[in-house]
């Protein structure tokens, strides 16, 4: 029986089917067998407003919450939009006057309650799902979904920040070792993909005004981490080999770079209660012929990895032998172990976990 | 001879990194381990179906044994007579999100509403309580407060406590409930009614048709079976909402005939029936990817305090605010960027294993970081051991400790993250066989008890551990020890040290224990004690470093304080330099 391997495909012409689904039931509106545009809706729901409650008798500091219906502008059932007067306390010569405003576009929806309570209630939200990558519907989920299937370059990332975006795929730098620097960020990387080793947080804040959509780097620092953390952007930002200051692998840019000047779909992660399908930057073939599949290299002689941990962590490695035994590893661990050859080294033996399959 | 119970069993552990696949068998009358192997789970791209990775493990079972178990419909139940197939199957997993479930009280005080949550908190569920008499009385108000709070977390059942008196708030919360149903806000999930039957009579009468209602009596602590009950009902509601959308799950549960278990609560049973079996106590602490299990055993009763957010894989990203802890427990400079990169590669990639010397430090340093957390959370029992109530035990478990093969390095990775004082065994669960066996054991107790005394526990040695303070280098504990014939030796141990006796497995020894003044060593402050010290890999280790283990330290002596530690168990310093 093959042995399954944590697996980050990297491809430059490659087969793939992507699900993508709606987060709550709507409709699909695209049939099997169709082609489609990565602009192309393939399905829609409404979202409904969740109910929002404001106290008015505390907003516009009021001795008694019967006083609210006073100084209501709007009445239950009347629509509103942000910054619209709802209710207005003017005061005596020009002294404690207080307007509130709607924080929401949606419907007064009822009170004041005795406590001087009212309800907003948001307008529904339209969700409308776009194919994002250009291909063949080749299934669809009733009420929630489609499959796609394209041909194209792919390359899976192990961590991702932000959500989907599409741009025009851009290398600023001349190799996988050379960071993203502020400077060489211009008014010609608005709307794309940029690829570089790594990026700090003075790029990111650079990137964010000039109007980048993506930036794919090889790894970030916890300290580009946290930043990412407290400041949510809307630039995605996809990691193609881990954190700290690894370089991109030479391939993965390779790959990235040949492509350079062509639109890419940047797909974030699919979260489930299990945990998440990888990010991907996915660049569609002009042809429509396949070289691969996903489902592609087995786990064993011949396959390409990427070392994950010890001293050659970052590397990209050939399986040469996958070992029946275990064997104790440097750090003391017994654990199943593979040899491979890595670089101008030879027969370098790596626990079994610390590989990845690439392609 | 007693016919044996049951014949061949096979007991699979699904983790959050790796399947776990053992092999029993009947041999010269008794039950015992026989085969044991692991692969990666197969939960996670590019599989995403967990079935295909018990598949793996049992044909790797199979290759070891050269039997044949799987047939075309899973394990071949009963065993054939030509040897292939096994008797009983069966399944445990610590796979899954947080049981989430919402408790709705009239008051904040009700006896009932504390008791449920120290059962929930015990077993690892997120619950979020709304006081029924905190609610806004207007009703609009606060049937947008009820459904907020079930839009926003998402219960997996709501649990509803009350009695008789309090009709007028439950009424207004069934109200609320099925109003949120009916106007399609929120889901109908199961409602428990822990209380009074007449007053779960009237709330059913009220939620009507819209609810899956269930009704038990409120935990008592004069009654324990009303614990126990509710204890049953989180686990079939574990089962149902958490097991069963597990992908693939589906299949491996259609081969076996008995419920899965929660991997922690059959560890937690297997300990128990040490404790009682052994007249001891015992705390284990099983260190996993995605959570940390700390349960407590004494005359075969047992608590368990389970972190579903610790961990060193998954969860690892939970100390990432802890790095000063991480480093002074290392023995080589690593800076906040170091050690915050190292925490985030292996949240992204859980399943990985230290591949040097330095790697396996850090995750031992992380264990203990991630475990100190979890037993400042939830105010975790003490790890104290009477010693004049004999030897206490502690068992280590995850993969972390049972697959190192230094048993200096397992020791210390144990007393780090657990912090134990007293006169204590060591023990770790090696093959990773006692959460199976807690499985086994609710069916086929007598079967599990053979195999779990003969084969689980593998024996590093007696610690003698001193809580107290004092100025580094002064005498912490002064032990006499006596090996068979030999004369008594004296050993002093100075605070801030640990030291390793060899004594060998099959080996006891009488040891004299005197504390100096401000150390206690299980006897109460300053006062000495006799024990017969129990051999093991390691042999008797005296930790006199003090409880908290490792505190921080200026000027760059911490790591050299470690490297001794290291070396006082059995690991040269040049290990260390394989960072």
């Amino acid at each position: 029986m093959a042995w399954t391997a944590p697996t980050l495909w990297v491809a430059a012409k490659v087969s793939v089917r992507k699900a993508r689904k709606l987060p709550l039931d709507g409709d699909v509106v695209v049939d099997r067998g169709e082609w489609v545009r990565p602009e192309d809706p393939v399905a829609r729901a409404t979202e409904a407003g969740h109910p929002i409650s404001i106290n008015l008798w505390q907003e516009l500091d009021l001795k008694d919450p019967g006083e609210v219906a006073r100084y209501l502008v709007k009445a239950p059932g009347d629509s509103v939009q942000v910054g619209d007067v709802i209710a207005r306390k003017s005061g005596r010569f020009g002294t404690g006057k207080r307007d509130y405003l709607s924080p929401i576009d949606g419907v007064f929806s009822s009170g004041p309650t005795s406590w001087g309570e009212i309800l907003l209630t948001p307008n529904p939200r339209l969700i409308e799902l776009q194919a994002h990558l250009p291909g063949k519907i080749v299934n669809t989920m009733p009420n929630r979904g489609v499959i796609i299937e394209a041909v194209g370059a792919c390359v899976q990332c192990v961590a991702c920040f932000g959500g989907d975006t599409r741009g025009t795929l851009k290398t600023i730098c001349g190799s996988p070792s050379e960071s993203l620097e502020p400077h060489q960020l211009d008014e010609s990387c608005d709307g794309a993909v940029l690829v570089g080793s790594s990026v700090g947080i003075e790029s990111l804040r650079a990137a964010l005004l000039l109007g980048v959509r993506a930036i794919i780097v090889g790894s970030i620092t916890a300290a580009t981490y946290r930043w990412l953390l407290d400041n949510p952007q809307p630039v995605t930002l996809l990691v193609t080999e881990g954190f700290g200051s690894m370089p991109m692998a030479r391939h993965t840019f390779d790959i990235l770079a040949a492509n350079e000047g062509r639109e890419a779909s940047v797909l974030a992660p699919v979260h489930t209660a299990w945990g998440a399908s990888p990010a991907e930057v996915f660049v569609p073939a002009d042809e429509d012929v396949e070289e691969g599949n996903e489902d592609g290299v087995a786990f064993g002689k011949g396959a390409t990895v990427r070392i994950l941990r010890g001293e050659l962590a970052g590397t990209w490695a050939t399986i040469d032998e996958v070992l029946r035994a275990s064997r104790k590893l440097g750090s003391g661990v017994q654990s199943p172990v593979v040899t491979v050859d890595a670089e101008d080294k030879k027969g370098i033996i790596i626990g079994r976990s610390n590989v990845e399959l690439v392609g | 001879m007693q016919q044996p119970e049951i014949g061949s069993i096979l007991a699979i552990d699904i983790g959050t990194s790796r399947t776990k696949a053992a092999l029993f068998d009947v041999v010269e009358g008794q039950h015992r381990f026989v085969a044991r192997s692991e692969v990666l789970t197969t939960l996670y791209f590019p599989v995403e179906d967990v079935s295909a990775g018990v598949k793996q493990v049992i044909a790797r079972i199979e290759e070891i044994c050269g039997r044949s178990l799987m047939g075309p419909e899973g394990p071949m139940l009963p065993q054939r007579k030509n040897g292939s197939g096994v008797d009983f199957f069966v399944t445990t997993t610590s796979l899954g999100g947080r049981l989430r479930l919402l408790l709705a009280s009239p008051t904040k005080a009700l006896a009932s509403l504390q008791q449920t949550r120290a059962i929930l908190d015990a077993r690892g569920v997120e619950s979020e309580v709304v006081v029924l008499s905190e609610l806004p009385s207007a009703s609009e108000t606060r049937y947008a407060a009820v459904v907020g709070t079930l839009k926003r977390f998402r219960p997996h059942a709501i649990f509803v406590l009350g009695e008789a008196d309090q009709n007028s708030s439950l009424q207004n919360l069934a109200q609320d409930l099925v109003a949120s149903v009916h106007h399609r806000e929120a889901e109908s999930v199961p409602v428990y009614f822990i209380g009074t039957s007449e007053a779960s009579e009237s709330f059913q009468k009220l939620v009507g048709s819209k609810f899956d209602f269930y009704a038990t009596g409120a935990p008592d602590d004069s009654n324990p079976s009303t614990a126990v009950r509710l204890e049953n009902e989180v686990a079939s509601l574990w089962q149902q909402c958490i097991v069963e959308e597990i992908p693939g799950y589906s299949l491996i549960a259609s081969w076996q005939g008995t419920p899965v278990e929660h991997t922690s609560f059959a560890w937690g049973n297997s300990l128990r029936f040490i404790s009682k079996h052994l007249q001891t106590e015992v705390i284990g602490i099983d260190i996993g990817a995605s959570s940390i299990s700390i349960p407590y055993a004494a005359n075969g009763a047992g608590e368990m305090r389970l972190g579903l957010t610790s961990g060193i894989g998954q969860n690892a990203i939970n100390v990432l605010d802890d790095a000063a802890q991480i480093r002074r427990r290392l023995p080589f400079e690593a800076t906040d960027d170091e050690i915050e990169n190292a925490v985030l590669n292996k949240w992204a990639r859980p399943w990985t294993v230290p591949e040097t010397f330095g790697e396996m430090l850090f995750e031992s340093a992380l264990s203990a970081a991630s475990a100190a957390r979890l037993r400042g959370e939830t105010n975790a029992y003490s790890s104290y051991f009477h010693a004049s109530s004999g030897l206490g035990l502690v068992v280590g478990a995850g993969a972390l400790i049972a697959n190192q093969s230094s048993p200096g390095i397992m020791a210390l990775t144990l007393l780090d993250a657990l912090e134990p004082v007293g006169a204590f065994e060591i023990a770790i669960d090696k093959d990773s066989l006692l959460a199976q066996l807690g499985a086994v054991a609710r069916h086929y107790p007598q079967a599990a008890a053979e195999a779990l005394l003969t084969d689980a526990l593998q024996y590093l040695g007696t610690c003698i551990a001193c809580a107290g303070n004092g100025r580094a280098g002064s005498k912490a504990v002064t032990i006499q020890i006596k090996r068979g014939a030999e004369k008594p030796r004296k050993i002093e141990v100075p605070y801030g040290e640990i030291s390793a006796i060899p004594l060998a497995s099959e080996e006891t020894a009488e040891v004299v224990v005197k504390p100096s003044g401000g150390f206690d060593c299980g006897w109460g402050k300053g006062k000495s004690g006799k024990l017969a010290a129990k051999g093991g890999r390691l042999g008797l280790i005296i930790d006199a470093r003090g409880r908290p283990v490792a505190p921080p330290s200026p000027n760059g002596k911490g790591h050299e304080r470690i490297r001794r530690w290291l070396d006082s168990v059995g690991h040269s310093m040049e290990h260390t330099e394989a960072r």
